[in-house]
């Protein structure tokens, strides 16, 4: 799989996730759209207006008939209604419908136009009840006027009549003493006297006349006003046109005699009509208002606008059960989509799995190689260092036999050569005798000569000790093949390449073959060996011993050039346990790189420079016996690795002794 | 329904029926005027904030006058500047065309102003700051002078938090203040069942004043405030007004608001409480003193005449309605 086609694979995905959750938000948020709370608080609010509404005409209709005795239960709905409208207004505001906003509108128009005849309706009732509880009073205080006025006219009369009868008898003996006076004039004055008297009498009795007169109409006043309040009250009680024409009637004809009315009733008078006419006509107004007030249609608004909600409530449930049924169809494809692709991928995955198991095989197997590998390089590495050293060892008593062996070599032709000269002379001397005496004496002066050089051989071969210095060599080159036998042997000790079994073994003996190996590192070293009473311990000695090398080795690089010194030191750590402190006065770990030299292929050294067994390996090797390595190290002051191995290692051990790393060792 | 002979003469039967069963919910008092509430509670916080606006000139375009020029809380909460002029004063030394009322108790009014002009104190206070009589300013002049004011916004911050000084934080203030200006008075008490929070003059006072008819008007919990009537409502106030001098502007009542021909003269029926402190009387200020006021309202809204002893008593009662706040 390349780059490009993954990531256009996971942009397909994720697009198609992406629409899949979008439909999904889609129709969830459509099938919760409707919003019951609003709903059910406007379609409330409605029923509040509504319930408010009826209590208000309740109440108009208390004050009517005096139930109500003040007009506060009419105007405490105001605020409310007016509250209500504006909570009703925001509840609907998300709906954005127009007909409802229209709705609501007329509601409060309606409830505006309501309050008017409301107003109206106060003000009139108001009136009409003050015109209602006077009309009484008005007419008993007319009657009282009247009868008043009545009783003072006909006594008005009498006393005219009673002065008129005085004056014509003053006039009479006014006459009859002018009939007896002397004086003329006299007499005739005291005549015009009594007569001007008698005048003024007759004038001041046409009052009297007119009061009379008064009197008689006062009383049929009276009788007309009590006929109308009567009127009036039926028409208040139980209004017909009839009565209410009558009683109009009746006013109009009381108004235009007002001015012929005694002037003591005639303002109580006008004012019991003005209550009268207006007792007719606000009970006219007052029925026509209340039925204005009844017929106003808040209820029939509000159930308008109720029923708009209701409506659009339940249009939008039926879409929101629309809804509702796509998101199950929805979400059942999704479902179906979602198991499929669980089959798949899980069909995939079994497939993978079994893919991956085997890639996992293949690759824990190439690793297990490739570690097997690694072990194996670090072994061939430490085995080459140790046959370095092993060659060092051999070599050079190699050599010694060597170079012996090339004295001898040249020493064998001298002797070769006395042997030479040795055969001639005995050939010669074993010839039979010659006859010829010049022949004799060549050969008698020819084996003087032989004999001679036999005897400088002979001479040559003692002075020089040839054979004491052959047999000096001989020895030197027994003393040199022993010493490289006993490093062979050595060697084998500390491979053990002749068995790999776990042993019971002794580590300072393992320790001290190590150092042998070790040898040529450790010249110019300090070497303490602190050996401890140890006990035997169950082990595969050969791997203990590298890993003691490696240590070793470790702690000769890490030292000064000069004054190193290591110690190394055995003891029991526990009963059960031994430790091996290898302690160097070498340049010590830095802190921060302590944690790293457990790992596998960490090394402070250069590249390509053999490494022997790394910390790691080592590790393992002591923790297959069961056994831990710590360090302790002081930067400048040298560093401390121990092993601590238990006396009896685990029963794994056993088990994977000599199939793996020591398999590896043998087959190395 | 076989009873009946029409749906219509079934329902009506019903609803009487319904009217004539005393409703336990709706208790009916037997008076009249009831008692002022005794429950009521406002925020401390924004009735101290409204109390501080109430006396604050700013609100006038010229910064002349404040709430407090024209109803003056230590004596009744209506106008007393007006030294024989009667009428209030505003902004720039306007005239207005209504004597002012008392802010007193105005919150249990159904409407506010003469005319019944504003339908809440809000809407109110919003009609004298842009009123040319009265503040003659514009709410964006008003709150930015106020908002200016650092204190006054950090207290407005306070009591209206993620508000601040606003046109509606400004009248919700002044509305509550205005809504806590609550007076009992003895006859609170009287209607309570203190049959001794009046005197027997008094008593009889009030005995008058619900038997000449007075209460047909001057009822409920504030003594009036709670309904419209034509002033002349028995004999015509306006032609013997007219009489004696020209008819102004306000005269014409509710007719400035409604514009319709049955509301001229039509006024709000003001609340009797401390009426005795609220001289002169009417829209216009035309009865200096509360004996010329009921005269007035016998032969114009009565129509009828009474001993002057009946009205004596009458204004004995009228003076329990005086809130005890006041010294009488």
């Amino acid at each position: 799989m390349n780059l490009p086609k993954v990531t256009s694979r996971v942009a397909f995905v994720l697009v198609m996730l992406a629409g899949l959750t979008a439909g999904l938000v889609y129709l969830y948020v459509n099938s919760r759209a409707v919003k019951a709370d609003d709903q059910n608080d406007a379609l409330n609010l409605l029923k509040d207006i509504k319930q408010m509404d009826s209590d208000w005409s309740a109440n108009v209709l208390r004050s009517h008939t005096d139930i109500n005795l003040n007009y506060d239960s009419l105007t405490e709905p105001l605020r409310p209604f007016a509250d209500a409208i504006v909570a009703l207004q925001a509840k609907v505001a998300v709906l954005n419908d127009a007909d409802i906003d229209r709705g609501i509108k007329d509601i409060r128009e309606t409830i505006a136009g309501k309050t008017v005849l409301i107003d109206a309706f106060k003000a009139q009732n108001s009136l009409y009840k003050n015109s209602l509880r006077y009309v009484p009073t008005a007419h008993r205080d007319i009657q009282i006027r009247v009868r008043s006025e009545r009783d003072a006219g006909l006594s008005s009369e009498a006393f005219t009549r009673r002065e008129t009868t005085r004056a014509f008898a003053e006039l009479e003996e006014s006459v009859a003493a002018a009939g007896k006076s002397e004086v003329e004039a006299d007499a005739q004055r005291r005549i015009e006297q009594a007569l001007a008297r008698m005048r003024s009498k007759v004038k001041s009795a046409s009052p009297t006349d007119i009061a009379t007169r008064a009197s008689v109409s006062a009383m049929d006043l009276e009788g007309g006003v009590s006929a109308l309040v009567d009127e009036t009250l039926r028409y208040s009680a139980a209004p017909d046109r009839e009565t209410a024409e009558a009683v109009r009637g009746g006013i109009d004809r009381m108004r235009t005699g007002a001015p012929g009315y005694p002037a003591s009733v005639r303002e109580p008078v006008a004012n019991l009509l003005s209550h009268l006419d207006t007792l007719l006509r606000l009970r006219f107004k007052q029925t026509e208002l209340l039925r204005q007030i009844a017929q106003i249609p808040v209820a029939s608004r509000v159930d308008a606008v109720s029923a708009l909600l209701t409506q659009r409530f339940s249009a939008e449930l039926t879409t929101q059960f629309k809804f509702q049924r796509y998101l199950l169809a929805y979400s059942a494809l999704v479902l179906l989509m979602v198991a499929g692709s669980i089959a798949f991928i899980l069909y995939r995955n079994g497939t993978e799995r079994r893919r991956l198991t085997t890639l996992v095989d293949q690759q824990t197997a190439a690793l297990k190689e490739s570690e097997v590998q690694l072990i194996h390089t670090q072994k061939m590495s430490a085995i080459g260092e140790m046959v370095a050293g092993v060659a060092h060892e051999v070599n050079t008593p190699l050599a010694a036999v060597k170079s012996g062996l090339q004295s001898m070599r040249e020493l064998i032709a001298d002797i070769d050569n006395y042997f030479d000269a040795s055969g001639k002379f005995l050939e010669l001397c074993v010839l039979p005798k010659l006859a010829d005496e010049t022949a004799r004496n060549h050969r008698t002066s020819e084996i003087a000569n032989q004999y001679k050089a036999l005897r400088r051989l002979g001479e040559e071969i003692k002075s020089f000790e040839t054979l004491a210095v052959m047999a000096q060599l001989m020895d030197d080159g027994i003393d040199s093949v022993e010493h490289i036998y006993s490093v062979v042997v050595n060697m084998l000790n500390f491979c053990r390449l002749d068995s790999t079994k776990i042993i019971s073994c002794n580590v300072e003996t393992g320790i001290d073959s190590t150092l042998i190996i070790a040898n040529h590192l450790l010249r110019s070293i300090k070497l303490s060996k602190l050996y401890g009473d140890t006990q035997l311990i169950h082990c595969d000695i050969a791997q203990i011993n590298q890993v003691v090398l490696n240590l070793v080795k470790n702690a000769v690089q890490a030292l000064p050039e000069f004054g190193g010194a290591i110690d190394i030191r055995t003891f029991m750590y526990k009963p059960e346990e031994v430790q091996i402190d290898i302690t160097d006065n070498g340049t010590g770990i830095a802190p921060d790189v302590l944690p790293k030299i457990w790992d596998p292929f960490f090394t402070t050294k250069g590249e390509g420079v053999g490494t022997g067994l790394g910390l790691s390996t080592c590790r393992k090797i002591i923790a297959a016996h069961g056994g831990r390595m710590n360090v302790e190290s002081t930067v400048g002051r040298g560093t401390t690795f121990s092993v601590i191995l238990p006396v009896v290692p685990p029963a794994s051990l056993f088990e994977r002794h000599g199939q793996q790393i020591g398999s590896q060792l043998v087959t190395a | 329904m076989r009873h009946f002979p029409t749906p219509a003469l079934y329902r009506a039967a019903c609803l009487l029926a319904a009217l004539l069963v005393p409703t336990p919910i709706l208790a009916q008092s037997d008076e009249p005027i009831t008692p002022l509430p005794q429950n009521l509670k406002f925020d401390p916080a924004k009735v101290a904030l409204g109390a501080r606006l109430f006396s604050d000139v700013r609100f006038a375009r010229d910064n002349s006058v404040s709430c407090m020029s024209c109803h003056n809380l230590a004596k009744g909460g209506s106008d007393t500047r007006v030294d024989g002029k009667v009428l209030s004063t505003g902004a720039a030394g306007v005239r207005h065309i209504f004597n002012t009322p008392t802010v007193y108790n105005s919150g249990f009014n159904f409407r506010q102003q003469w005319t019944g002009g504003a339908e809440s104190l809000e809407a109110l206070i919003d009609a004298v700051v842009n009123g040319k009589r009265v503040f003659n300013s514009s709410w964006p002049e008003v709150v930015g002078k106020l908002a200016a004011d650092k204190d006054l916004a950090a207290s407005f911050n306070k009591v209206y938090p993620g508000q601040g000084v606003t046109k509606v934080s400004i009248s919700d203030a002044l509305a509550v203040f205005q809504r806590s200006l609550i007076t009992p008075a003895r006859f609170d008490r009287y209607l309570r069942g203190d049959a001794n929070a009046i005197s027997a003059d008094e008593r009889r006072g009030y005995e008058r004043f619900k038997a000449y008819g007075c209460v047909g008007c001057h009822q409920g919990v504030n003594v009036g405030g709670n309904m419209f009537q034509r002033f002349g409502a028995m004999n015509d106030y306006f032609a013997d007004r007219a009489k004696s001098g020209a008819l102004t502007e306000g005269d014409k009542g509710r007719y400035l608001v409604t514009k319709k021909d049955e509301d001229m003269h039509v006024f709000k029926v003001p609340s009797l409480r401390n009426v005795a402190l609220t001289a002169p009387y009417f829209h216009n200020g035309s009865a200096p003193t509360l004996e010329d006021a009921v005269d007035v309202m016998f032969r114009y809204q009565l129509g009828r005449t009474a001993p002057a002893d009946d009205k004596a008593l009458i204004i004995k009662f009228l003076k329990t309605l005086t809130g005890e706040q006041f010294k009488e």
